[in-house]
């Protein structure tokens, strides 16, 4: 309980060195790509490209794993999606590096807006550390999405979004 | 019952009690420490379980392959760095949970084994991870060689942790189960602590309930029986009183019974609120009864003294005076004092008595007094006045027996009464008139002169010879009268005072009759008194 209060306390006092940090892979390295339904790419994300998009900023930890409550900071899906003009689809599958996935319906795009999140408490996120990319809803603001089916659909090492 | 007896009743009442206190504290512990329970096992399972072991334990499987064919990729030059290090990158972060799940302490039998092979892999993972970067494509060479040479003998191992983790999953899974199971248990036995505290106490209940209606059943059918007996009781009183009043409505006599400080009164005849214009008992006023204040006075006065009265005369009823004899007495009445009057109507028996008085004291012939009553009042007189002058006057009719001998007796009597209507006339209001013989009249006159009275009796004796007097309207009577009179000196007693009248009268009537003979007052001798 202690812990995460005094990393949040030290990141908030420093938060310029730990931006500062390079990220654990290239900037230019395609992190994430947009996919329609019959498997051809619509877009393809960088973290520069990410960066480059407004931010949303949410708190939650990633499920299933001993990791403290965080901030978690990336682009809104929504966001995403507008920003190469594509209408928030009935549901998206979101995949993860090692295969998994899971379908995010567009009901939580509109009630819950989840991000694709590049930062947890202002560093990047290395890719044996759960990284670069994961799905993160705002589980600190909605209680009640402590839930199986929303710690499901927080998909770490996000590579595709899948449109259905 | 006796004292100890209701001691030891006490006693024993107070023991369930004590259990009842004891039991409703058994029912608030048993339920705290149920909430308690509840809460912790609410908490366990506030967020979904983690138990995701045995799906890692394949991705981790294969990860593995997938790094191996990757590997495989590199060293044939299919692949570069970059696939190398996510894949690697990949692996690692699926064997970092296993690096922390506690889940294997679920194990029945501990398998060590498990362990190393996380070691073995974090270590050579690790060791690869530094070895390799996103540029450099010969470093990624060396590395996929190495992987080609160590993970083939991995694989089997990573087969073996999906195994294990399996059963401890299942293990783990089966230790909540049963800690759920007990916990069931217990807030089982704890409800069923609660639902026979409750039996316990709603029989309590019950049977205090069925207690407090059988007392008041009792209390009620006591107070019935004493409610009749109570009205037994006034109808008792009632009826003596009842009984009393009419006893006191019935008696000839009007009684009072009032308390001594008047304030209030028990009983009153209804005579008397009627003579006292009082209508009702509470307004009836002893004081108003009694036609004179000193009587009242002296009657509360002598009650108060604690005196009976016996036989008291007093007027009663101001509007229409009578004469009552009143007995009255101090009693107590309801521990307070009080008189009790009984008062006796002897209206009858006064004018009776004033009857009689009269008879005695009065010629019946004429009205006036009689020899008797004349000298009585002639004492009276002299007891009140013994200095005013006293003048005696004694008449008698000339030859009265020839009136009777040629009219009758009757006539006589009429000639009696017309003599003693004139003296009525002439005499003065507060002359004493007495008839003392058959045809001898007697006079006292006090406060007058002598010659005043020599004066009347010429007078008198003047009238009577000038006027005959007619009776019966037919008979016409010439009567003459012989009068001797004197005065009283300071010596004399009403004996020699008389004496010396009745000489003058016979000096008159030897002096030739139808004269008035004067003696003066002289002092009185026995020599006088012998001489007659």
């Amino acid at each position: 309980m202690l812990r995460p209060l005094i990393v949040g306390v030290l990141i908030a006092l420093s938060p310029l060195p730990v931006r500062a940090d390079e990220p654990p892979y290239p900037a230019d390295m395609p992190l994430l790509t947009l996919v329609d339904s019959r498997g051809q790419v619509l877009a393809s994300f960088t973290l520069s490209s990410l960066e480059a998009l407004p931010s949303r900023e949410v708190t939650g930890s990633i499920p299933d794993t001993s990791d403290p409550e965080a901030r978690w900071s990336g682009v809104s899906m929504n966001v995403l999606l507008g920003s190469q003009s594509i209408a928030a689809p009935d549901r998206m599958l979101a995949v993860g590096l090692d295969d998994y996935s899971d379908i995010i319906p567009r009901s939580d795009l509109e009630h819950y807006d989840p991000i694709v999140a590049y930062r947890r408490n202002g560093q990047y996120l290395a890719v044996d550390r759960y990284g670069p990319l994961v799905v993160m809803y705002p589980y600190t603001d909605y209680p009640e999405l402590h839930e199986r089916t929303y710690y499901s659909r927080t998909v770490w090492q996000l590579s595709e979004l899948q449109l259905q | 019952m006796t004292g100890p007896d209701v001691a030891a009743t006490g006693k024993g009442r107070r023991w369930p009690v004590i259990l009842l206190i004891a039991l409703a504290a058994a029912m608030i512990v048993a339920s705290l420490a149920g909430l308690r329970l509840i809460s912790e096992k609410g908490d366990d399972y506030a967020s979904p379980g983690l138990h995701t072991e045995v799906w890692q334990s394949y991705q981790l499987r294969s990860e593995l392959q997938r790094l191996l064919d990757t590997a495989h990729a590199v060293d044939d030059g299919q692949a570069g760095a970059t696939s190398l290090i996510l894949r690697l990158g990949v692996m690692r972060n699926t064997l970092d949970p296993f690096r922390h799940t506690p889940v294997f302490d679920y194990l029945p039998q501990p398998r060590p084994e498990v362990h190393e092979t996380i070691e073995r892999l974090d270590s050579l993972s690790a060791g690869w991870m530094q070895r390799l970067n996103w540029q450099d494509q010969a470093s990624a060479r060396r590395v996929a060689a190495d992987m080609l040479a160590e993970l083939p003998a991995q694989l089997r191992p990573a087969h073996d942790l999906i195994v294990v983790s399996n059963i401890a999953v299942a293990a783990q899974l089966d230790r909540e189960r049963q800690s759920l199971q007990q916990t069931f248990h217990w807030l089982t036995v704890t409800l069923m602590l609660l639902a026979c505290g409750c039996l316990i106490l709603a029989l309590r209940i019950l049977s205090s309930q069925r207690r407090s209606q059988r007392l008041a059943g009792e209390l009620q059918a006591l107070n019935s029986s004493l409610e009749r007996r109570v009205q037994s009781r006034t109808r008792l009183l009632h009826e003596r009183e009842a009984l009393l009043r009419t006893i006191l409505d019935s008696t000839p006599s009007d009684v009072t019974l009032i308390s001594a400080d008047q304030r209030r009164v028990f009983y009153v005849s209804d005579d008397l609120l009627t003579q006292t214009g009082t209508r009702r008992a509470e307004d009836f006023h002893l004081e108003a009864l009694f036609d004179n204040g000193d009587d009242y006075r002296q009657l509360v006065a002598r009650l108060g003294r604690g005196e009976t009265l016996h036989q008291m005369e007093a007027r009663l009823c101001p509007s229409s005076p009578y004469w009552a004899l009143l007995s009255a007495r101090p009693l107590r009445i309801h521990a307070q004092s009080a008189w009790l009057i009984w008062s006796l109507d002897i209206t009858r028996r006064k004018a009776m008595e004033h009857e009689l008085q009269q008879l005695a004291s009065t010629d019946a012939l004429t009205g006036l007094y009689n020899r008797r009553a004349l000298l009585r009042a002639a004492v009276m007189q002299l007891r009140r006045e013994r200095r005013a002058p006293l003048s005696v006057l004694l008449i008698d009719i000339d030859h009265f027996k020839r009136i009777n001998d040629e009219y009758g007796h009757p006539i006589g009597d009429q000639a009696l009464r017309a003599l003693a209507r004139q003296l009525g006339d002439l005499m003065q209001d507060d002359a004493l008139l007495g008839r003392i013989g058959g045809e001898e009249f007697a006079v006292m006159l006090s406060g007058m002169s002598p010659e005043a009275v020599a004066l009347t009796a010429e007078r008198l004796r003047a009238a009577v010879a000038g006027a005959p007097l007619i009776v019966n309207d037919d008979i016409t009577l010439s009567m003459t009268l012989s009068i001797g009179l004197t005065q009283r000196h300071e010596s004399d007693s009403l004996k020699s005072l008389m004496m010396r009248a009745d000489r003058a009268l016979y000096r008159a009537k030897s002096e030739g009759r139808n004269r008035c003979c004067h003696l003066p007052p002289v002092e009185f001798t026995p020599s006088e008194f012998d001489e007659i």
